[in-house]
């Protein structure tokens, strides 16, 4: 299913936040969202989600467009996981896990075979089949982004949308993770901080730069040095990589002698 | 035992709490009935209450039947009742508002339902159409607009919702005694206070009626919203993304909390903490899940408030002590045991 996003305004005490940012992520497609803090991103994703309403410009989800849509139809085919989930409530992994089945059960519907099954497979996949009954309070915060995730997989969506889902995970659970996403092989769109991971999984990525969006395409096309410091102001060099073929950069900061 | 038991055990044993939940209820009742200046034997209040209930029609005393069925059994339905509400009505907005301590009380309902009620006590406003208990009901309606709105700038500070029912609280305390020290005379002021402190005396059966029926109505409105209120957890945005049409759920919710908390506080007054502590209590023992915990909430609410309406007739003899006052000997300290438990939010 696709996901786009046309000529999407969305202002706050009258500066643009979103500023006329058209967007199409193809079935299958897994999306890049890079830009500096600040830049918009998180906006993006919330109106894409239609969890803010933009001021002009609209979102269509396939052949359906979002506004008007009703909430339960929109989570039933797209998952959102949050940049920060935070909750006072003591839940346990599975009792989070299992809020992503909300949009597919009626208020009295009790629970089926068929959820249990979900939930089982999600929290497989994320690899915390053995953590259903800890506290979510007692995770820590890599594992609670891949609670997240499950949650959000949970919902059987055909569109994720994820802000920044490698924070706070350490380096083998980011590729992990990452790869996770590939091979679901949903539409997804990915906001991320590390060029090199968005270049190594991401089909095709965008920079949002002061809520605009200023560069579209390949990662080859994309991750150029130039734009790397117009966008972030540091001098970089960009190569493909000899061991795993895809591209990537190295930062120039002024080093202190090694 | 009983957490063990409500932790561990699959639904048969869940059903087996709630009937036993049940049952305690009606036992606390029979002995509410039985207890008082007039001590009467549980044989004759049994008999009373079944002669009441119509079943039967036994020869008994008229004075003690009269005492059991009037005043006492109506006295301690109206306790269940009002126990249940706020019960119902602090487990709802403490997920809706996402913080462990929104309460009626605490976000200064009860406290605008007591400006009402002494400005139409004493004032004379409404020209004696409305009664107090209208002003009760009208003044809380009125605070937990003015906290809502308050606090609907916050989208995601949980805080601030609390700090809009602390400011609501200290504005209409401080109205109530503006109008009871400039109009009561030192008669009225002595039972606007006990009014003010939460009072079961004088509770006849139709009130007890109105309580039950909006209670039920009220907590079958909420039961329909179980699962929605679970997904309320990682705030609005969060259960917006999983499908849930949060403006007209808060709006739906928030009114029926709204009603039961001013019907509640117009009969019986200002009664703080039960719905504060007892949430928390049914969490504990039962877990997060509202299926769960909403029916938890409303029938250990029901057994504190009996429990808590007896004690305050016996603690001192020959004397009864404003049923707040005694839920608030209890409902402290378990307060302070919350804040110093609350888990620092992350
Ligand atoms: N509700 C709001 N009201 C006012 N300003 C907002 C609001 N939401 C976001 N902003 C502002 O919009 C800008 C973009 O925010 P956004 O969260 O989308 O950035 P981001 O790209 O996700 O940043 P980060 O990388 O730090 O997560 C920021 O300057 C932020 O302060
Ligand atoms: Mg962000």
């Amino acid at each position: 299913m696709s996901l786009e996003g046309h000529e999407l305004r969305w202002m706050k005490h009258q500066t643009p936040i979103v500023d006329d940012v058209t967007l199409t992520v193809q079935p299958h497609e897994t999306l890049g969202l890079l830009g500096p803090n600040g830049s918009g991103k998180s906006s993006l994703l919330q109106l894409l989600a239609s969890l803010r309403t933009p001021d002009t410009g609209r979102v269509r989800l396939g052949d359906m467009p979002l506004r008007h849509q009703s909430r339960r139809r929109i989570a039933r085919r797209l998952a959102l996981v949050e940049q920060h989930a935070t909750t006072e409530a003591d839940l346990c992994v599975e009792e989070v896990v299992q809020l992503g089945r909300t949009p597919h059960r009626g208020p009295l519907r009790p629970w089926q075979p068929e959820d249990e099954r979900i939930i089982r497979q999600v929290l497989e996949r994320v690899g915390l089949a053995g953590m259903r009954r800890r506290r979510w309070h007692t995770l820590s915060g890599g594992e609670r982004q891949r609670v997240q995730l499950a949650r959000a997989m949970a919902q059987q969506p055909e569109v994720l949308l994820l802000d920044e889902p490698t924070n706070h995970l350490d380096i083998q659970h980011q590729l992990d993770l990452l790869a996770l996403i590939r091979r679901l092989a949903l539409t997804s769109v990915i906001a991320l901080h590390d060029l090199n991971l968005a270049a190594m999984f991401c089909d095709r990525l965008i920079v949002m730069h002061r809520g605009q969006l200023v560069a579209e395409g390949t990662p080859a096309t994309v991750l150029t040095p130039a734009l790397i410091h117009e966008v972030y102001g540091v001098t970089a060099v960009v190569e493909r990589s000899p061991h795993h073929g895809r591209l990537q950069v190295h930062y120039l900061p002024d080093l202190p002698p090694a | 035992m009983i957490e063990w038991l409500a932790a561990r055990a699959g639904w048969p044993a869940r059903w087996l709490l709630a009937l036993l939940a049940l049952i305690m209820l009606a036992g606390v009742v029979i002995l509410a009935a039985s207890i008082g200046e007039m001590p009467i034997p549980l044989s004759v209040t049994l008999a009373s209450i079944t002669n009441g209930l119509g079943i039967t029609d036994l020869p008994l005393d008229r004075i003690q039947q009269g005492i059991v069925w009037q005043y006492r059994m109506s006295r301690a339905l109206m306790a269940a009742s009002c126990g249940a509400g706020l019960a119902l009505c602090g487990t709802i907005l403490q997920a809706l508002l996402r913080n462990a301590l929104a309460e009626p009380y605490v976000l200064g309902i009860s406290a605008g339902a007591s400006t009402g009620a002494v400005t139409v006590l004493l004032l004379g406003l409404g020209g004696g159409l409305i009664g107090m208990p209208m002003g009760a009901f009208l003044g809380a309606l009125a605070a937990f607009a003015l906290v809502i709105l308050l606090a609907a700038g916050a989208r995601s500070s949980t805080t601030r919702v609390i700090l809009a029912g602390v400011a609501a609280a200290q504005l209409f305390n401080a109205l109530t005694a503006w109008v009871v020290s400039t109009s009561a005379n030192a008669e009225q002021s002595r039972s606007i206070m006990f009014w003010l402190l939460g009072s079961l005396g004088g509770v006849r059966w139709p009130d007890v009626g109105l309580a039950a029926s909006i209670v039920i109505l009220g907590g079958l409105i909420c039961l329909c919203f179980a699962r929605t209120l679970d997904a309320f957890a990682f705030g609005e945005d969060a259960a917006a993304a999983l499908g849930v049409a949060v403006a007209p759920v808060r709006l739906i919710l928030l009114t029926v909390t709204a009603l039961i908390t001013a019907t509640m506080v117009s009969i019986v007054g200002a009664v703080g903490f039960v719905g504060l502590v007892i949430p928390h209590a049914a969490r504990f023992l039962i877990g997060p899940g509202h299926l769960r915990l909403l029916p938890a909430s409303v029938l250990i609410g029901a057994n504190f408030m009996v429990l808590a309406d007896i004690l305050s007739r016996i603690i001192v003899p020959q004397q009864v002590l404003p049923i707040g006052v005694v839920t608030a000997l209890f409902g402290a300290p378990a307060f302070a045991l919350i804040l110093y438990r609350a888990r620092p939010s992350t």
